[in-house]
């Protein structure tokens, strides 16, 4: 281990309370003096914080499908009597027709291009991104220069996956679903078995299933389209509702 | 055990977040109190089931999390206080979304927040969705292995027991890139640090 890395690892020790009486002395001291292994030690309980955080909205989403499961479980378990089930069945009777009417309807308008204009949005490169300086295929794909950024992801090497990640969107918006679905599938696969880092891990699954959608393949788009639905932190949440996953179910019915 | 315990009074239930527990039983029990009547004035108001769901969900942890950091002083309910932060941030939601009635606004901005703690919930949730997405790029091995330490606080032997990882050492290592990761991010992006500080510590 380097000298910074040896600092690291003794700072993180120092978070975790890890360390022996005479390390802890000598680390309090080493912070008295040198700023920036100050600075190094409060990002580093920033991002302890940022991961609690993180477990915190993930237990509470994980409680939240079992509590949804209890409600429902205890809707059908009320005894319906005398006048109400009167009354219950003819409210049944109303919604059934009012429920299969609505289905008749979404089975025969149901579409591909219905769902791909309801959540597809093209990606684009946030403006923080400027700052930092943008590679010459995220300018081209900026530029919607698809033509150019296909041209240079050829150039880039196979295990250039960022390249790969832009080359799979320009295919994508110039049509070429076939071409397209490669680069998210390998990228999704890598991201799967990746360490520290992922690259684009939400882009890239929602983008490789709006790829099957387009390539009217719903029964593969469908499990990430779900995976998205229940991931409340996943970036496109918000662009897969209940409704859209319904239609999504109904499509692959009617295409089988 | 939790199937024993059918309500908590304000002060158990205060008392057994900031113990720093499971809040598994807590959460299942403001879910069987509160749910049903959150939503309805959700849905009552332009929102959707969804909606409705989603602005549940913030809320309870946000309300985890003041308590925690005991930015809740119990001055008000916890009912009162489900409800206030309810309302606000659905209001908030509905600001952010261009659809708020002028009434509603203009009930907003002479409320003042006088709640603790709201105004803070309000001014940091898009921050904290930032620093929400920031975990997520991390890849799944890193975002188990960190979670497990530093949310489930298990050690590093029962975390090995859980994985395929071959030693202590190496679990530790891996720890160890995926926290050097973050921070590297952090790094990188300091107005974000900024953000974690005010959002998760619920500062203004």
């Amino acid at each position: 281990m380097n000298n910074n890395s040896t600092n690291t690892e003794l700072l993180i020790r120092y978070l975790d309370l890890d360390l022996a009486p005479n390390e802890l002395i000598d680390v309090n001291r080493r912070l008295q003096e040198d700023n920036s292994l100050a600075h190094e030690l409060e990002f580093l309980r920033y991002s302890q914080e940022a991961v609690a955080a993180y477990g915190l909205r993930k237990q509470v989403a994980d409680i939240h499908v079992s509590m949804m499961q209890e409600f429902n479980r205890g809707a059908v378990k009320v005894p319906p009597r005398g006048a109400l089930v009167r009354w219950i069945l003819q409210v049944a009777a109303v919604l059934f027709f009012v429920i299969a009417g609505t289905a008749v309807y979404y089975y025969f308008s149901v579409s591909k291009e219905n769902l791909l204009n309801e959540a597809y949005l093209p990606y684009s490169i946030g403006t923080e991104r400027d700052v930092a300086g943008l590679s010459a295929i995220e300018e081209a794909y900026k530029n919607k220069a698809y033509d150019e950024v296909i041209s240079l992801s050829k150039q880039a090497p196979p295990s250039d996956l960022n390249a790969g990640f832009f080359a799979g969107l320009s295919y994508l918006e110039k049509g070429d679903v076939a071409n397209a679905i490669p680069h998210f599938e390998k990228i999704v696969d890598a991201n799967s078995k990746a360490g520290t880092q992922a690259v684009y891990p939400d882009d890239s699954e929602f983008y490789l299933a709006m790829s099957y959608l387009k390539n009217n393949d719903p029964e593969r788009a469908l499990p990430i389209f779900e995976k998205i639905h229940h991931d409340k932190l996943h970036r496109y949440y918000d662009k897969v509702s209940s409704a859209f996953i319904r239609k999504l179910k109904l499509l692959k019915w009617k295409m089988q | 055990m939790e199937l024993l315990v059918t309500s908590y009074s304000d002060t158990e239930l205060l008392s057994s977040l900031r113990s720093g527990g499971d809040p598994s039983p807590v959460l299942r029990f403001l879910y069987r109190q509160h749910f049903e009547s959150l939503c309805a004035y959700i849905e009552n108001n332009n929102g959707s089931r969804q909606d409705a769901e989603d602005v549940f969900q913030e809320l309870l942890v946000s309300f985890i999390e003041l308590v925690r950091r005991d930015k809740f002083r119990g001055e008000s309910s916890v009912k009162t206080f489900l409800y206030a932060l309810n309302r606000n941030i659905w209001l908030n939601e509905l600001k952010k979304r261009g659809r708020s009635q002028k009434r509603e606004l203009k009930y907003e901005a002479a409320k003042e927040w006088k709640e603790p703690g709201i105004a803070q919930v309000i001014s940091g949730r898009e921050s904290r969705k930032q620093v929400m997405e920031m975990v997520a790029r991390l890849g799944e091995a890193c975002k188990k292995i960190l979670l497990a330490f530093y949310y489930e606080n298990l050690s590093m032997r029962e975390i090995l027991e859980q994985s395929d990882y071959e030693n202590e050492q190496v679990v530790r290592n891996k720890k160890y890139k995926c926290l050097k990761q973050l921070e590297q991010w952090l790094s990188e992006n300091p107005e974000l640090a900024q953000k974690i500080k005010q959002a998760l510590h619920y500062e203004q």
